[in-house]
């Protein structure tokens, strides 16, 4: 009986547990692998055409990307509504090589890591037939992103270590030291030329190659890292006194013809003959940003429509489904003022016909469609925007954000001015477009003694931005205007203006070098105050000073780096 | 009845105490005729009812003795000259009663609550104590049952060396302590131990769901001897939970009903209206910012005379009640035949929460509470002399409900009451009217334009709001088989065993959205709609998710070979397990995004061997070859060895020192290891290519702004560790067991070292250059010390009075010896050498004063924020300026160093009273954001101390200032670190058992009534500083449900 039992005991072991030890699936079946996305079989490409998809995700993001805030927050051009947040750290001088707030370090190196692992393995994949430079095209692509991302990196820091097509492993010695400044621009650049002729020719079709890397922009990202390359900062005017810190963070001497390259390089783009300045009145301007196809945007980062800009920027007092508009953004007096009036003349001119009293009405067009001054139309409120104290959009309420300055940012935001509420809107950051080519080719030729030329292109962009015409159709510009007014025109007015809230100003007063001037002074604000009448008082007042320290030409490397590879050099005063 | 009697009969030593007895009454007939021939017979019995099978012999006359029957009666003829009779039966105490002139006594035996001093429960088997060679803690089912705690965790904290619990919440179904064997030693952060109940593994959230009047005992068990037959589980200690089982006799049914009354350890109150508006125009001042609030406003909130336009809300007493309530009933059956031994239960408990009813008559419950149900059905089956079987199915099926109070932010979604009950912005004691005077609910104008936190009317969502539920379902079913192999060899058995675990949950919500609210104008007598286009109440909506189901499959088969040679004995253990687990839940992993039921196996051999030699020389050995498939190298061996000395049973201790009688020297030595991946870390050997996108994704060629399939994007994920593999963990344990005067006093004492290496780390030394994010690797190594002391002393004085003590006292401290630490700029920035957890901080030096901020040698964060009341910091490094460069590492963290506890108990007659302290020391708390930071929080008393130029250094918070400084709390400092050193009084019990003779009149075996408290009274600095729980959560940034002072009174009848 007792063995009966206990072979019964046995078998029963042996029929229910002993099987379930076998055939157990006890990884994961359903990963993807490399074979699997570089599928030799594979005439589609599909999973290889989504890991170079992947790629563009290491473009920057744009727009309110820092902690909430836009990098042009730091510019001068406006500070955050909230206090202390990430962005105020470049304002108030305790970045540091631990707290950057835009470090794009690890971030760049990533993606040139996934750049490389797609240039290595896609030949695996079989060209089809009726494409037969589809992996010509897409590699050029790839190279454009890693050249793009150098250059992320050689703007922030300077000459970072070139990797070139290398995929590391952990074996591999990782101690690795900075390339220099010119190493780096002349890598970048000899990528751009060598890709431009491989890359998606203009016109791009929209239905499908919309947002993937043009021709022009490699000739665009070329322009500009010459552009750099030959404003003062990185032209021989390095802040460092030794020597190899100075090369790697820019050239030893000065060389003028470095602005010959810039020359060049935009003629190139402009005789693509792809491009035109987006006209349409007034509205040119707003269109840029929110048309998602327009003959003006070089490159742009493709993003599904959303309205979370406009909840993150509008006016405080606006609400939408309950959700209250951030208002993150408050633009500075500083940069309103920059703004000319209609004809052309800075406010300060006696002839420009700026009245104080009221001091947005015959303005520069561009002032409408960048920032919301008190009185802005925006969603349909009777008398717009309310920024006067107590205003609905100012209401002074303790612990609740609101601008600081009487003014939010609008550029980029859909046209809400008479509709209900926001809608999905497409917002696609622009990293090149038509307008800053110009801006470029203006400087440059500025810059090397052809003034008149470079008025010649400045006023293409205020025709554009709607101003009248004027004396000789000169647009405001003085006639026999000199080298360095026109200089401080750029670097002031048309430059700051056009291409403001592109990140374009943080960087400029770095290479101009006049960040020690432009971001060491007390920013304004306006205070409003609605009478009895309803008519409003305006009084500029003080809003926040801001520090500059040398150091802060060059980003310092994150701290992490130079205590896992000691052979990265730091920037000078970090 | 017949059949019961059969079995009896059949019962070996039955049989052989009958024959001995029937011998020795022939025997003693024949040669003491004239010694007296009394015969005297009663009934044995407990609390509970008769004892089938005590033994009772007359004094002296060991060979005169009878077994009781199962009625508990016995008949017995004195044969001596002596007039006292020994009663006694395992796991009881052994009673002398006088007989003199009686011919019928009545004996009730106390149960010795020790099973546990002499059975100690190990892995996969239960052994004597007096051979146990390893480190562990015990406590057993009826000490539990004192703490009225609903999980179970709660009522362990202080009753068991080396166990560690922070309990951070007390929210109905979801206020179990986290707990830690012997404190921390791995660096991925997976320190908890493995958890078996009946040799089931248990997670934490099953574990705290069973119902205390099932355990039997609750073992830790700590040193590697101990858990080395876990094997690549068993480093991080293991907790083993027996639960009861029937006994030989008439069934007994027991009730036992409590009903409790609970009410917060502690939950801030704030200041009024008044005092609130008083302080923020101080911090408006201190910001040179317009006051906030006239002299006018002030007066209207002090005077009451604006309820509407300047009300002055008292939330906590509008939001929650004095006590919440619980109610436990649980009913048990016990009892047993030869055949069938059986122990079934069902258990319900209601915990209520601690928010008004205030959705009473909307036709749903939508309070907190926690609705649990207990089940239990524990069957041994004896089928022959040979073969014994168990089938147990247990489990429980639970409701936790939480009250819908969900607003969407832009500061993130919330949906907590306590968490808004704290928060300034949320909740201001002035923040809006709850009703209008039309009867409509209120709100202001001031709360709605309060950024992110536009929060609708709290009263108005608790009452129309809904609820969320989640419903859990755990069950277990056990079947177990036990075969003596006799006929192969003496001293063989086979067992096997087979369950299964099912635990589905799900959650049910029925919320709504959009609840109309007015700003009443006191003055125009205008209702204004607070948000626009909101005038109708929505009906309600139900969202329903369907969770997962966690499935596990154990399966054990064993040889165990038990067998004495003379002075030689001989207990050896071999024993095949698997366990096959899975699972649904997403769980975000670096190398595999979705466990997706793919099994996660552990299987291996265990073997353990045991000699001893005399009771007095005991050496065993044991370990586990066992493996997991989360590895490649899936199998590792863990050996352990341990000895242990019975110095006492000596004859020449025995002479020398004979009031010690017990004494014995232990050690053990082994390996064992821990499979835990850090959290969200599944397969680390798999290279996976994982999707990309959400709101990065990037949308070519679209129009129209919908994405497209093509776009999808996918990337090369975080590299592989193809080497990965267990950590290990060495641990050494010497430890004395003791027992003075017969063992009335006995105790404990252990130290132990541990040396955890080939922890699973992140590199960081690798430059992000590399360019990928790179897997964890076996690089880690920390070392985790500590002593342990437990001391029992119990007596009785005179006949009545019974008096017990129970102390313990557990140290353990750790520290990092290497984890892959990039060479700091400054030493103090390095956390190699530090415990584990460590936190960089400031050091506080006092407050900065105004001739501070004007003198430029004193170091500031920068010049733009520091301001004359703000918190000064060393300036370690001494640059000037205050960065994160001044912190250092320190080496207090918020784990406990020190843990005590110490249980009092008295008995007279049928009083007994008891009690249990238990603190923890060498540890710090601090509060955040809402939970204590000015204008994220609500006021309480400390900001009222916030310095002023008069107060200076007496200040006990920074100047008040709605802007961020250097001296928020968000940064670490050992400022707003405070000392969390606890004394709680955790447990006590006051109980009265009616006398047998008393209750059994009416019916009952055994009448108890009695009250007991959970959490009844905490000392801690803490508590009065911030008004924070010492076991909170470290740095918590909200108020939180807080953890329950429980009163509680019950009843247990036995029938």
């Amino acid at each position: 009986m007792k063995k009966i039992i206990y072979i019964f005991l046995l078998y029963f072991f042996a029929v229910a547990v002993l099987p379930s030890c076998k055939n157990v699936q006890n990884e994961p079946r359903d990963l993807n692998t490399l074979p699997l996305i570089f599928d030799p079989q594979d005439l589609n490409a599909t999973l290889a055409q989504q890991f170079l998809n992947n790629i563009y995700n290491y473009l920057p993001a744009g727009f309110n990307r820092i902690g909430g805030d836009f990098l042009d927050a730091a510019s001068g051009d406006a500070i955050s509504s909230l206090s202390n947040t990430s962005i105020s750290y470049y304002n108030n001088g305790i970045v540091s090589s631990t707290t950057n707030p835009d470090p794009y370090f690890s971030n760049s190196y990533n993606g040139i890591r996934q750049v490389n692992i797609f240039l290595a393995n896609i030949d695996k994949v079989p060209v089809p037939p009726t494409n037969l430079t589809r992996t010509i095209t897409w590699k050029a692509e790839a190279r454009f992103i890693r050249a793009f991302l150098y250059f992320e990196l050689l703007k922030r820091y300077g000459g970072v270590p070139l990797i070139g097509d290398k995929i590391f492993s952990l074996d591999d010695n990782l101690q690795l030291s900075r390339n220099t400044y010119a190493d780096c621009v002349s890598y970048i650049v000899s990528e751009c030329d060598a890709i431009k002729g491989q890359l998606n020719l203009e016109p791009i079709s929209a239905a499908t190659n919309l947002g993937r890397i043009p021709r022009g922009a490699a000739v665009a990202l070329k322009c500009r890292v010459y552009l750099y390359a030959a404003s003062p900062l990185f032209n021989g005017g390095g802040i460092e006194g030794d020597a190899t810190l100075k090369a790697l963070t820019g050239y030893l001497t000065y060389d003028a013809s470095r602005w010959q390259n810039v020359i060049s390089a935009a003629e190139e783009l402009i005789a693509l003959n792809a491009y035109s300045l987006v006209q349409s009145g007034t509205t040119g301007y707003v269109n840029i940003f929110f048309q998602k196809q327009n003959t003006e945007v070089i490159l742009a980062k493709q993003q599904i429509n959303d309205f979370a800009l406009e909840t993150a920027d509008s006016p405080v007092g606006y609400a939408v489904n309950n959700v209250q508009s951030a208002g993150r953004t408050s633009p500075t007096q500083e940069f309103v003022d920059a703004f000319s009036t209609i004809n052309g003349l800075p406010i300060t001119d006696p002839a420009s016909g700026y009245n104080p009293l009221a001091p947005y009405t015959n303005r520069d067009p561009r002032l409408n469609a960048i920032v919301f001054y008190n009185g802005s139309l925006w969603l349909n409120r009777p008398g717009g925007v309310q920024t006067f104290d107590g205003g609905l959009d100012r209401p002074n309420m303790p612990s609740a954000n609101q601008t600081r300055t009487g003014y939010y940012l609008r550029k980029f935001l859909a046209d809400n001015s008479t509709s209900s509420s926001y809608s999905a809107q497409s917002h696609n950051f622009v990293y090149f477009r038509y307008a800053e080519v110009l801006l470029n080719y203006a400087e440059a030729l500025n810059e090397v003694g052809r003034t008149e030329d470079a008025v010649t292109q400045l006023v293409l962009l205020r025709k554009r931005a709607g101003l009248q015409a004027g004396t000789a159709a000169r647009y405001g510009i003085p006639a026999g205007i000199s080298q360095t007014d026109l200089r401080n025109l750029i670097q002031q007015n048309d430059r700051r203006i056009e291409l403001s809230f592109e990140e374009h100003r943080f960087w400029d007063l770095r290479r101009w070098k006049i960040a020690n001037t432009e971001l060491n002074k007390t920013l304004h604000g306006m205070q409003i105050t609605k009478n009895s009448n309803g008519t409003f008082t305006y009084q500029v007042v003080p809003v926040t000073t801001i520090v500059f320290q040398d150091k802060l030409y060059h980003m310092p490397i994150p701290y992490t780096e130079t205590v896992t590879d000691a052979n990265l050099k730091q920037n000078s005063g970090w | 009845m017949v059949r019961i009697f059969k079995n009896i009969v059949k019962h070996d030593t039955m049989k052989k105490l009958r024959f001995l007895s029937i011998t020795i009454v022939l025997c003693l007939i024949g040669l003491f005729a004239s010694a007296q021939n009394r015969q005297i017979q009663g009934t044995v019995r407990d609390a509970q009812g008769p004892i089938l099978g005590a033994s009772v012999h007359e004094k002296g006359i060991r060979t005169n003795g009878v077994a009781t029957s199962i009625d508990g009666k016995f008949k017995i003829t004195l044969r001596g000259t002596g007039q006292v009779l020994v009663v006694a039966c395992q796991g009881y105490t052994a009673k002398e009663v006088e007989v003199t002139g009686n011919t019928t006594v009545d004996v009730t035996l106390e149960a010795t609550t020790q099973d546990l001093s002499e059975v100690a429960v190990v892995g996969y088997a239960t052994v004597p104590k007096k051979t146990l060679t390893g480190a562990q803690s015990a406590v057993s089912g009826a000490d539990i049952r004192e703490n009225p705690s609903a999980s179970l965790q709660n009522t362990l904290a202080g009753r068991l060396t080396g166990f560690i619990s922070q309990q951070t919440l007390g929210q109905p179904g979801a206020d179990g302590a986290s707990f830690l064997i012997r404190g921390q030693s791995s660096l991925n952060g997976n320190n908890n131990p493995l958890i078996i109940v009946d040799d089931v593994e248990f997670s934490y959230d099953q574990f705290q769901n069973i119902d205390a009047n099932e355990v039997e005992s609750v073992t830790v068990l700590k040193d590697a001897s101990q858990t080395a037959v876990y094997g690549i589980k068993g480093a991080n200690g293991v907790l083993v939970v027996s639960t009861r089982r029937g006994k030989l006799g008439k069934p007994r049914i027991s009730f036992r009903n409590d009903y409790a009354l609970s009410q917060p350890t502690i939950l801030p109150t704030y200041l009024d209206a008044y005092n609130t508006a008083l302080l923020v125009d101080q911090a408006n001042v201190n910001d040179g910012v317009t006051p906030r609030w006239t002299q006018a406003d002030l007066d209207l909130f002090k005077n009451g005379q604006d309820p509407y336009g300047h009300p002055n809300i008292n939330w906590h007493d509008e939001l929650f009640k004095k006590f919440a309530t619980q109610n436990k009933s649980t009913f048990d059956v016990s009892g047993g035949t030869e055949t069938i031994k059986y122990f079934v239960s069902l258990a319900y408990i209601d915990q209520g929460g601690l928010t008004k009813d205030f959705s009473a008559g909307q036709g749903y419950d939508g309070n907190y509470y926690n609705h649990r149900y207990n089940y239990r059905s524990n069957i041994n089956i004896t089928a022959n002399k040979n073969l014994e079987i168990k089938i147990d199915a247990y489990g429980s099926i639970g409701q936790v409900n939480t009250p819908s109070v969900y607003y969407p932010s832009t500061n993130g979604n919330k949906n907590d009451v306590f968490g808004e009950y704290g928060s300034f912005l949320a909740l201001a004691p002035y923040a809006y009217p709850i009703k209008n005077p039309d009867g409509s609910w209120g709100y202001s104008n001031y709360q709605q334009s309060v950024t992110n936190y536009v929060t609708p009317n709290i009263i108005q969502r608790l009452t129309l709001d809904g609820y969320n539920r989640a419903n859990s379902n755990n069950n277990v079913l056990s079947f177990q088989a036990t075969q003596k192999l006799g006929f192969i060899t003496q001293g063989l058995s086979a067992a096997g065993e087979v369950a299964y675990t099912n635990n589905y949950t799900s959650t049910i919500g029925l919320t709504r959205q959009n609840l109309p609210s007015y700003i009443y104008d006191p003055v125009a007598q205008t209702y204004t709609p607070a948000f626009a286009n909101v005038y109708r109440l929505e009906k309600l909506g139900t969202n329903y998710v369907a969770s997962s189901t966690q499935r596990r499959i154990t399966a054990n088969a064993s040889l165990t070979y038990d067998r004495s040679f003379g002075d030689h004995h001989i207990n050896a253990l071999m024993l095949y397990n698997l366990s096959s687990y899975t699972t649904s839940l997403p769980i975000t992993n670096i190398n595999y995004s979705n466990y997706n039921f793919v099994p996660s196996t552990t299987l291996g051999t265990t073997a353990r061997a045991t000699y001893d030699y005399k009771k007095k020389y005991i050496v065993t050995v044991s370990g586990a070859y066992n493996g997991t498939d989360r590895f490649q190298k899936h199998f590792g061996f863990f050996p352990s060895a341990s000895a242990a000395y019975n110095i006492a049973e000596e004859p020449f201790f025995k002479e020398t020192i004979p009031f010690i009688d017990q004494l014995k020297l232990r050690g053990s030595y082994g390996l064992v290891g821990s499979d835990a991946l850090a959290s969200g870390q599944t397969y680390v050997y798999l290279q996976s290519y994982n999707p990309s996108g959400g709101n990065q994704a990037i949308s070519f060629g679209e129009t129209n702004g919908v994405s497209l399939p093509a776009n999808n994007g996918i990337q090369e994920g975080t590299l592989s560790n193809a080497n990965v593999t267990w950590e290990k963990s060495r641990q050494l344990d010497i430890g004395v067991d003791f027992g003075l005067f017969g063992s009335k006093i006995n105790g404990q004492v252990d130290v132990y070292n541990y040396n955890r290496y080939d922890q699973l780390i992140g590199r960081g030394t690798v430059s992000a250059i590399f360019g990928q994010a790179l897997p964890p690797v076996n690089l880690g190594r920390t070392n985790t010390r500590g002593f342990e002391i437990e001391l029992n002393y119990h007596d009785r004085i005179g006949k009545d009075f019974t008096f017990n003590l129970r102390g313990t006292f557990s140290k353990s401290t750790n520290k990092i010896i290497f984890e892959d630490e990039a060479s700091t700029l400054y030493p103090w920035q390095a956390y190699t050498g530090h415990p584990l957890g460590a936190q960089a901080r400031y050091h506080f030096l006092g407050f900065y004063s105004a001739a501070d901020i004007a003198d430029p040698s004193v170091a500031k964060a920068a010049a733009s924020v520091t301001k004359a009341g703000d918190l000064k910091y060393q300036d370690l490094n001494g640059d000037g300026v205050i960065d994160a460069r001044d912190q250092a590492v320190s080496d207090v963290t918020n784990t406990p160093v020190n843990n005590f506890g110490t249980q009092i108990g008295f008995g007279y007659k049928g009083f007994s009273v008891s009690a249990l302290f238990q603190g923890a020391t060498g540890f710090d708390v601090a509060g955040s954001e809402e939970a204590i930071r000015a204008f994220s929080a609500n006021f309480q008393a400390i900001h009222q101390q916030a310095w002023t130029p008069a107060l200076g250094d007496n200040a006990k918070y920074p100047y008040l200032t709605s802007t961020r400084t250097i001296s928020d709390p968000n940064f670490a400092s050992d400022f707003w670190a405070i000392s969390g050193n606890y004394l709680r009084l955790r447990t006590a019990e006051i109980a009265y058992a009616f006398p047998a003779k008393m209750i059994r009149k009416i019916g009952l075996q055994s009448l108890r009534i009695y009250l007991s408290g959970n959490n009844l009274y905490t000392w801690s600095s803490a508590f009065k500083k911030y008004a924070l729980d010492p076991e909170a959560a470290y740095g918590t940034p909200e108020q939180v449900y807080p953890p329950q002072r429980v009163y509680n009174m019950g009843l247990s009848i036995t029938l």
